[in-house]
């Protein structure tokens, strides 16, 4: 079973998308990058076009800001006018009124229809007027026109307080006085105008005049309106009246103007309309600004053409003077090929390497005079000859097929030596070894294959020559080296055949020592003793006969001695066991060291060499102990398993310091050093081991032992 | 005479005691034998220089009491007397030497000897211990 995993495919629509947009993304990339070259190279226009642009900024922000305080000083004018008109008409109206009460407090006589007479009088000249009232100094109504006044009774309550607020103002400033804006139930907006009259200085009472805001301020500026201009009445910043939308105008224009009103405590704020505002607009900023722009693209203009004129007479230069260098060029480089080929040539003639070249047809096209000595050929009889001339016959054919392997292979040169060596044939037939290096060139498609050659026979036969000496070198190494080992051996031999020597010759002497001098001794002793019972005068006979006694005891006692230390007794009649036994017990008696001995019961007889090396070992090694380790315990083991017999002497001492492990130091008791324990162990064909510290020392030995060896006693 | 059997005293002194000496050294035979005379017993009726020959004398003359030294060449005295044991059980062994060591001691007395003696001490031992072997030939 075989389950294939595919990822899922894109569709083909998508992949198609995906490209085209790679592609669209791409040439966006190119041409952005492009553009952006393009700007960068026309950094100069673009240095012009901007001083051009901002100079034109320039120019039309100053004409802009003259032209817009010359409108503004305009405005200025107009609503200085219209102030003066407006004060004016104001004040003719209050004063009216003020003589209208002067007038009505004198005669005081008059009647309500009087009044009333007077009243439409007044309000016929003075249009808005929508009631005029007297009011005594107690701020009661006395007299009122028109009579009913449905409007403003509706809003008696509004009006009541700013009546009153008016009065006690006007009262207060003793001057006419304009009151606040109020509205009507009409929507109407009215406004309280109060003067004050006083008899004598005494307070007779107020004339109100509630008038209709835009009935009487229309009247009063309707010439105003003639002007063009537009403009609010403003009282406290709110507008009070205003022709044509006023309200909705918010100020802050650069061209209106805002002048306060004294007599009424109210401002004027007033703009050009829009027809007035579109006469006052000068064209001269749009005219310079036109002037200008056209002027500096013409100079931009100008620049960039004659920029392009001025690459298109250096491409042509450039190219003019391409041609004559590429002229100059291809001169040098025939010159150069020639001298070239020239040296190449009378290289190729002296070198000393034979040169020879084959075209793919085998056929020498190249023999220099290195090839001809080397080949013992003239040029001239082999130039066209296939190359087999030259070739050993048994290689023509594997030659052939090297040089198609080359032919077809990358490589464009090749040392054959490093394939195999290289043998070529002389015209006299003569074989020679040779190193070759090869190349093919391909010119025209037609190849030539050169191959430098290089007679190796010298070399090779100074290889070989080497090579001889070398193997001659080792075999005399070899030799000395086996005369060293046989030398080394027979000076082992000659070390073990001095030790068994010595060994022979202690044992010789306290044989003699034992068997013929101890024994002569024993004999007189026995003859002094027999001499003893016998009659001996008392006094010094006696006394010189037991002197000689005691000294042949003590003779015997040191001979007895001397012999035991020459040559262990009866090492050889009772065994290992039975001698380290008796040697140990009376070590430890003469050294006071206590020693710990444990020998394996089954030891059995091990042959002479090894229980002499052993018991040899052990005496050093418990002299070395009793000499150095300053201790007074040690522990020889003696084990035994199938193959090998271990002795073991170890001691909890001192160790063995640099002092006392150097020769001169590690005198041997009987010759036996601790390399002398080393040499003979090494002699019975056993291992010796020691091991040191400050926590004491453990000499091992261990010895190969057969069963054929283990005799019991 | 059968030397195990139960004697009285009387007899046993009077009849002499068929001694063998053997040592490895002229001298040293000499010195045993002039000890071994200090008892009147003791008839000494050859001497050997080593264990083989000792126990060769000892086929031949079948002593009753032999004294040898133990170290010896050829054949030691512990060895040739554990072989005359073996032969002759009821000849009793006084091993001599010059060395003495409880070891040497041990050994002797664990192969049979029936007593040992010091070489330095001889004149004074020997008799001596001959005459406690001869009345109680078990003292091992």
């Amino acid at each position: 079973m075989h389950v294939a995993f595919a990822p899922t495919k894109p569709g083909r629509a998508q992949r198609f998308s995906f490209a085209l947009q790679t592609v669209l993304l791409w040439q966006v990339h190119v041409r952005l990058r492009l553009w952006w070259k393009g700007l960068l190279a026309l950094w100069a226009e673009f240095l012009l076009a901007a001083i051009v642009i901002c100079a034109i900024v320039a120019v039309w922000h100053i004409i802009q800001q003259h032209d817009r305080a010359h409108r503004h000083r305009m405005t200025m004018l107009a609503a200085t006018g219209i102030q003066a008109d407006f004060e004016a008409d104001i004040r003719e109206r209050m004063g009216a009124q003020g003589r209208f009460g002067q007038f009505w407090q004198i005669a005081n006589d008059s009647t309500p229809r009087d009044w009333d007479a007077s009243a439409k009088l007044y309000m016929d000249h003075y249009p808005g007027c929508l009631t005029l009232e007297w009011a005594d100094s107690e701020y009661r109504t006395r007299w009122t026109f028109p009579r009913s006044r449905p409007v403003i009774d509706d809003a008696a309550h509004t009006i009541a307080n700013e009546r009153r607020r008016v009065l006690e103002l006007a009262l207060q400033r003793r001057q006419p006085t304009l009151g606040r804006k109020i509205t009507l139930p009409t929507g109407a907006d009215a406004v309280l105008a109060a003067v004050p009259v006083f008899s004598d200085d005494q307070l007779a009472g107020f004339v109100l005049d509630i008038m209709d805001v835009s009935v009487a301020l229309g009247a009063m500026l309707k010439d105003v309106s003639e002007l063009g201009y537009e403009y609010a009445i403003l009282q406290d910043g709110e507008p009070v009246y205003s022709r044509r939308g006023g309200s909705q105008r918010l100020g802050n224009r650069a061209d209106e103007a805002e002048v306060p009103l004294r007599s009424a405590g109210w401002t004027v704020r007033v703009w050009p309309g829009s027809a007035l505002a579109a006469e006052m607009e000068s064209r001269l900023a749009e005219v310079l600004v036109a002037t200008m722009a056209a002027l500096g693209f013409s100079l931009l203009a100008s620049v960039r053409l004659a920029k392009v004129a001025r690459r298109q007479t250096e491409l042509a230069q450039a190219a003019k003077g391409e041609i004559a260098q590429e002229v100059v060029e291809r001169r040098r480089m025939e010159e150069a090929a020639r001298v070239s080929e020239a040296r190449f040539a009378g290289i190729l003639e002296i070198s000393a390497d034979a040169i020879v070249s084959v075209d793919p047809k085998q056929s020498i096209v190249l023999f220099n005079q290195g090839a001809e000595k080397l080949f013992g050929y003239r040029a001239e009889e082999v130039l066209g000859k296939p190359v087999d001339l030259l070739l050993p016959e048994n290689a023509r054919t594997s030659h052939r097929h090297y040089v198609a392997q080359f032919a077809a292979g990358d490589t464009p040169t090749m040392r054959m030596c490093d394939r195999r060596p290289v043998f070529g044939r002389r015209k006299d037939g003569t074989i020679f070894p040779a190193e070759a290096s090869v190349s093919k060139l391909a010119i025209e498609r037609q190849v030539t294959f050169t191959a430098i050659l290089r007679d190796t026979t010298e070399r090779v036969a100074a290889e070989e020559a080497l090579r001889r000496s070398h193997d001659e070198l080792d075999l005399r190494v070899n030799q000395r080296t086996a005369e060293l080992a046989t030398a080394n051996e027979s000076l082992r031999e000659l070390s073990g055949r001095m030790l068994a020597l010595q060994e022979e010759e202690r044992r010789r002497i306290a044989r003699e020592l034992h068997d013929s001098t101890a024994s002569n001794l024993v004999l007189a002793l026995i003859n002094l003793d027999n001499l003893q019972k016998v009659e001996v005068p008392a006094g010094q006979p006696a006394k010189d006969l037991e002197d000689g006694i005691r000294l042949i005891k003590q003779a015997i006692s040191e001979l007895r001695t001397a012999s035991y230390r020459l040559h262990p007794p009866m090492l050889e009649e009772f065994g290992l066991q039975f001698a380290l036994t008796w040697y140990i017990n009376g070590f430890s008696v003469r050294s006071g060291i206590h020693i710990d001995v444990k020998v394996d019961s089954d030891l059995g007889r091990l042959s002479n060499e090894v229980e002499l090396t052993m018991f040899r070992i052990v005496q050093e090694a418990l002299a070395n102990v009793h000499r150095h380790a300053h201790t007074n315990a040690a522990c020889v083991t003696v084990r035994r398993d199938s193959s090998s017999v271990r002795l073991e002497i170890a001691d909890q001492g001192s160790g063995i310091t640099s002092e006392t492990s150097t020769p001169e130091h590690s005198k041997p008791s009987l010759g036996v050093g601790i390399a002398g324990m080393r040499e003979r162990v090494r002699l019975v064909g056993g291992s010796f081991e020691l091991r040191s510290s400050a926590q004491g020392t453990i000499v091992t030995a261990a010895f190969p032992v057969g069963e054929a060896q283990s005799t019991t006693v | 005479m059968p030397a195990g059997s139960p004697e009285p005293r009387t007899q046993i002194v009077r009849v002499p005691v068929r001694t063998l000496i053997v040592d490895d050294s002229e001298s040293a035979l000499a010195a045993i034998s002039s000890a071994a005379a200090g008892n009147p017993v003791v008839e000494i009726i050859g001497t050997a220089k080593n264990g083989c020959e000792a126990l060769e004398q000892a086929r031949r003359w079948q002593p009753k009491l032999v004294v040898m030294d133990v170290q010896m060449p050829k054949m030691n005295g512990v060895a040739a007397m554990e072989q005359l044991k073996r032969e002759f059980p009821d000849t009793l062994v006084i091993l001599v030497s010059l060395h003495d060591s409880p070891e040497l001691r041990f050994l002797c007395r664990h192969s049979g000897a029936c007593a040992f003696v010091r070489k330095t001490f001889l004149a004074q031992e020997l008799p001596r211990m001959i005459e406690a072997v001869l009345s109680n030939p078990n003292v091992n």
